[in-house]
């Protein structure tokens, strides 16, 4: 995984503080290959809740993230409790590290 | 009464607000033309059909986008420059313009980024997602063009207008 110790632990507070700290983030995409470089930082958040607006939640977290981790492309999933199961979740799931 | 600052930006603060303004009302307009109707999740399904709908989207979209990148990249670090501010990037105008009070809050300034990727409608997989960030555009438009008000009445305030 191409995240050092203290990214992960910005993107796991970022998350608790936003989403809220019963949140599950795995990476997933290319950062999880130690062989590339580069690349979009790709996160997939899992909440049981119910977030009300979804586009809301992953605006402050988009923020909330280029504010700790700086200027880089991160695109983030937001699954919550009504969320149907797209196939990306799952893809994310299992090919993905769980941070 | 005058405040004081550096003269030699005060052209690049000038050009950068009046473009500003100019890319707000453009933004307003397709605001007001956008919203007019009520928007539900039927509206939203009816895009995909709706050549006239999904181009009112994408003008919004590259409008709002282009005032927010205008506030970020010239206007905001423009007026950082007047006061003698030297922000080296954009994360540095805004944190500046944070602790100015020129924008309430740099995180929600930044994140706002994120709708321009979530309305772009020829990816949409989640009709409820796009109405969320529909929605959650109304409150982010009158962020940006709030930002350009307090510019303005800073251009006042110094005199520059």
């Amino acid at each position: 995984m191409r995240l050092t110790e203290t990214q992960r632990s910005l993107i796991k507070s970022a998350v608790a503080r936003i989403i809220g700290p019963d949140s599950k983030v795995w990476l997933f995409g290319s950062r999880v290959d130690d062989s590339k470089r580069g690349g979009d930082i790709d996160l997939l958040v899992e909440t049981e809740q119910l977030i009300p607006s979804r586009a809301s939640a992953l605006c402050r977290l988009e923020g909330a993230l280029v504010m700790s981790l700086g200027d880089r492309k991160t695109d983030v999933l937001l699954k919550d409790g009504r969320a149907s199961d797209a196939p990306i979740f799952q893809v994310a799931k299992d090919k993905g590290v769980l941070l | 009464m005058n405040v004081e600052y550096l003269p030699e930006h005060a052209d690049a603060a000038l050009i950068a607000l009046d473009l500003a303004a100019r890319e707000a009302a453009h933004l307003q307009y397709t605001y007001r033309t956008l919203y007019a109707e009520p928007i539900d999740l039927a509206w939203v399904v009816a895009l995909a059909e709706r050549e006239d709908l999904a181009e009112k989207i994408d003008a919004f979209v590259g409008r709002f986008g282009r005032l927010q990148d205008r506030l970020g990249e010239k206007l905001l670090p423009a007026f950082a420059r007047l006061i003698g501010g030297q922000p080296k990037s954009l994360l540095d105008s805004i944190a500046f313009a944070e602790r100015m009070e020129w924008v309430e809050n740099a995180e929600e300034f930044i994140g706002v980024r994120k709708l321009r990727n979530l309305l772009v409608h020829e990816y949409m997989t989640d009709t409820v997602l796009f109405l969320d960030a529909l929605m959650a555009a109304r409150p982010a438009t009158e962020m940006l063009v709030g930002i350009v008000a307090v510019m303005k009445r800073k251009a006042q305030k110094y005199s520059l207008v």
